[in-house]
């Protein structure tokens, strides 16, 4: 099913549908209070936009530097194409360590490569700890937001899932409580996980370190305990230096969610390691051993090269993930984000999404009005909206246009190529329509007529009243000239 | 896997734009017209603000001895399970074996991270603050500190007045990374919002986080 159709299923529910608008814009508004906060606001984001525009063109040497300082560091660096081979990747060593059980934190890189079903088929329990990502696991459904995943429910339907999961007493709706719930359930899995599988936020390459945010802590707690981490990062996630992090950190939570900074900001530079004996007592050997841990980090591929490799579309790859353009997005905000029928909605992933795969997300740019408003607020500056109007054509020249407006442009194109065509279509349409009762033909011209009136259909063309006009117009002056 | 990074590199290398777009302009660059915002005058009552609109609670210290002027108990109950960074942590409101919590931290620190679980209380000791966001950069000295102050129900970040810095590009000039395997910047408690956008404090980690400034009233 397209968007449409998937997003008419949405809006079916108008109660859901008002309230997915209004918290959306709620969040957008918190947005816009922190943005005021920060004076240079504007210098800022064109200030982060010039850093990932930098680093973009100069991947291969940021990665190279990335690799060696990370290795240095003790981490472990991996190169994966595609997805498949990403997720053959952490099956791997995870079965190599004999783990069956694993924590992840949100990351839409494993849910682009469909990492969870993998691990799965390979006998890996894996449990999303993100609240938001662990209702939509156990919902058996992708997120809907990048940024709140479980955006798309109400507290009942949450209730019903944790009496259902996690025994919680029927009836149950207070966030609160149902958080305490799914915090008991999930501190269990937390202690039990053999692995931690963390994405990244920011990689380093002066450093080899790679930062994670979170607000309720579960990518630290996932990594804080196990013997394994497991850390996977797209190809376009790194930049420069250290330094280069504070602009992005003061604009990601502010554009995210509206807070100055999210709670965790956890800045990893190699494996945990257990501490070194210079300090109080010495320790025993092995006892010291319990706290070290291996890092692995999974670089990912993936379609970004191709990405890289289309100028027109090389901007997105800035992309932080905030989640600001689906917040501010009209068509997002009233079709709820499971109506894009991909890994990443919204204006960003209706420009990733069919670069990626055209024949699948072909509909996508099209879910826009072309207001503009995405590329307003996007804290690094990608022009999100002129691209998504550039894909519409592009799309369209690759063959993958929508097959009703393939039919209605080329129409279209015919009658305005022939001045005595158009002159005949028009003069005919008038006539039919001006002679079919009113209602038939707002029913013929829905859904426009859904809820708009057509205009009356007038009895001359513009070409007939303009002529008319003008030798009036020449009369007029003719006789002034006269006078 | 060397096939898989020979191919990536080489499709990055084909796909890369051309040289000579700008550069990064952070710090001295000087491209745009960015500067790094100033400590304001009200340093103290901005970072206050930011701590509590993090859901935190704030509180001076006025003299040095703050650790023995500090109630420590979690009403109704008392702390039992302690940890703290900070070594001479006195017994009031602590119960009996948050007493010995210096004690703990040398039971725990190098016996397997998950049996610090259950704890009450976590006290860290913060490296700076920064002011325009509210949060605490804190470097764990084990890995069992690390976990403490995820695992217990309540935080504790303590961090002097004069360590202030106005915004997180002051605050990058300062870190050393490369001393540490590991840092973090905290700002108030573990929190989520993804039941119907409702906040909710306590989502994984601890359920209040007080930040303590201490030398208040030496600072700007």
């Amino acid at each position: 099913m397209g968007h449409v159709e998937e997003a008419t299923r949405f809006v079916a529910d108008a109660a859901r549908t008002s309230w997915h608008d209004e918290s959306l814009w709620f969040v957008r508004a918190k947005r816009d209070r922190a943005a005021d906060t920060v004076p240079d606001w504007e210098a800022l984001r064109e200030e982060a936009a010039m850093i990932k525009q930098d680093a973009l063109t100069r991947l291969p040497q940021l990665w190279d530097e990335f690799e060696t300082n990370a290795r240095a560091a003790g981490a472990v660096v991996h190169w994966a194409r595609d997805a498949e081979e990403h997720n053959t990747i952490v099956s791997t060593l995870l079965q190599e360590r004999g783990i069956r059980r694993v924590v992840k934190s949100k990351s839409m890189l494993t849910e682009e490569c469909h990492l969870n079903p993998h691990l799965e088929r390979h006998g890996i329990e894996i449990v999303d700890t993100d609240l938001g990502e662990r209702i939509v696991q156990l919902r058996h459904e992708p997120p809907s937001h990048i940024v709140m995943p479980a955006i798309h429910l109400r507290r009942e339907e949450v209730g019903k899932l944790f009496e259902a999961e996690m025994g919680s007493p029927p009836g149950l709706v207070d966030p609160d409580e149902l958080t305490a719930i799914a915090r008991k359930d999930l501190r269990a899995r937390f202690l039990g996980a053999q692995a931690g599988l963390t994405g990244v936020n920011f990689a380093v390459a002066e450093s080899g370190s790679f930062v994670v945010v979170s607000n309720e802590g579960n990518a630290d707690l996932g990594t804080a305990l196990p013997d394994l981490h497991i850390a996977s990062v797209g190809l376009e996630k790194i930049i420069p230096a250290q330094r280069d992090l504070a602009p992005f950190l003061r604009l990601l939570a502010r554009s995210a969610t509206g807070q100055a900074i999210t709670t965790y900001t956890s800045h990893f530079r190699g494996p945990r390691r257990a501490e070194t004996p210079q300090s109080d007592h010495a320790a025993d050997a092995e006892d010291t051993e319990d706290a070290s841990q291996e890092l692995h980090i999974v670089v990912v591929d993936n379609g970004r090269s191709r990405l890289l490799a289309q100028p027109a579309y090389r901007a997105a790859l800035a992309c932080i993930r905030c989640g600001a353009c689906l917040n501010t997005c009209p068509v997002y905000r009233r079709s709820g984000g499971h109506s894009y029928g991909a890994t990443i909605p919204g204006p960003i992933g209706s420009v990733l999404e069919p670069s990626r795969d055209p024949a699948a997300h072909r509909e996508l740019p099209h879910a826009c009005s072309l207001c503009g408003s995405c590329s307003n607020i996007c804290p690094v500056k990608i022009p999100l909206h002129h691209q998504l109007l550039t894909l519409r054509s592009d799309l369209t020249a690759a063959g993958q246009g929508r097959p009703s407006g393939r039919w209605a442009f080329a129409l279209a194109a015919c009658a305005f190529r022939h001045p005595r065509l158009y002159d005949l279509a028009s003069r005919l349409g008038r006539r039919i329509a001006r002679g079919l009762p009113p209602t038939l033909i707002t029913r013929l011209a829905a859904p426009w007529t859904r809820e708009r009136a057509l205009p009356e259909i007038p009895a001359r063309s513009f070409r007939e009243l303009y002529r008319d006009r003008t030798t009036t117009d020449s009369r007029r002056q003719e006789g002034s000239v006269q006078r | 896997m060397s096939a898989a990074r020979d191919q990536i590199f080489a499709a990055l290398r084909a796909a890369s734009p051309p040289e000579g777009l700008r550069g990064s302009t952070s710090k001295g660059n000087g491209a745009t017209e960015f500067s790094w915002p100033q400590m304001p005058e009200n340093a103290v009552d901005v970072f206050r603000a930011r701590v509590e609109q993090a859901g935190g609670t704030f509180e001076l210290a006025k003299e040095a001895g703050w650790i023995a002027g500090t109630d420590w108990a979690l009403p109704p109950k008392e702390a039992e399970h302690v940890f703290s960074e900070w070594p001479d942590l006195p017994s009031r409101g602590l119960g009996r074996q948050g007493s010995a919590a210096a004690a703990h931290r040398a039971r725990f620190r190098n016996e397997s991270l998950r049996e610090l679980a259950p704890l009450d209380l976590c006290v860290l000791r913060g490296v700076f603050g920064v002011v325009e966001n509210g949060a605490v950069w804190h470097v764990p000295a084990n890995p069992a500190v690390r976990a403490a102050a995820l695992l217990a129900e309540h935080l504790v970040i303590a961090v002097d007045a004069a360590s202030l810095v106005p915004s997180l590009h002051q605050a990058y000039d300062q870190i050393q990374l490369e001393a540490a395997p590991f840092g973090w910047f905290l700002c108030g408690p573990s929190k989520t919002a993804d039941i119907e956008q409702a906040l909710v404090f306590g989502a994984h980690g601890p359920k209040t986080m007080r930040l303590v400034l201490t030398n208040a009233s030496e600072s700007r």
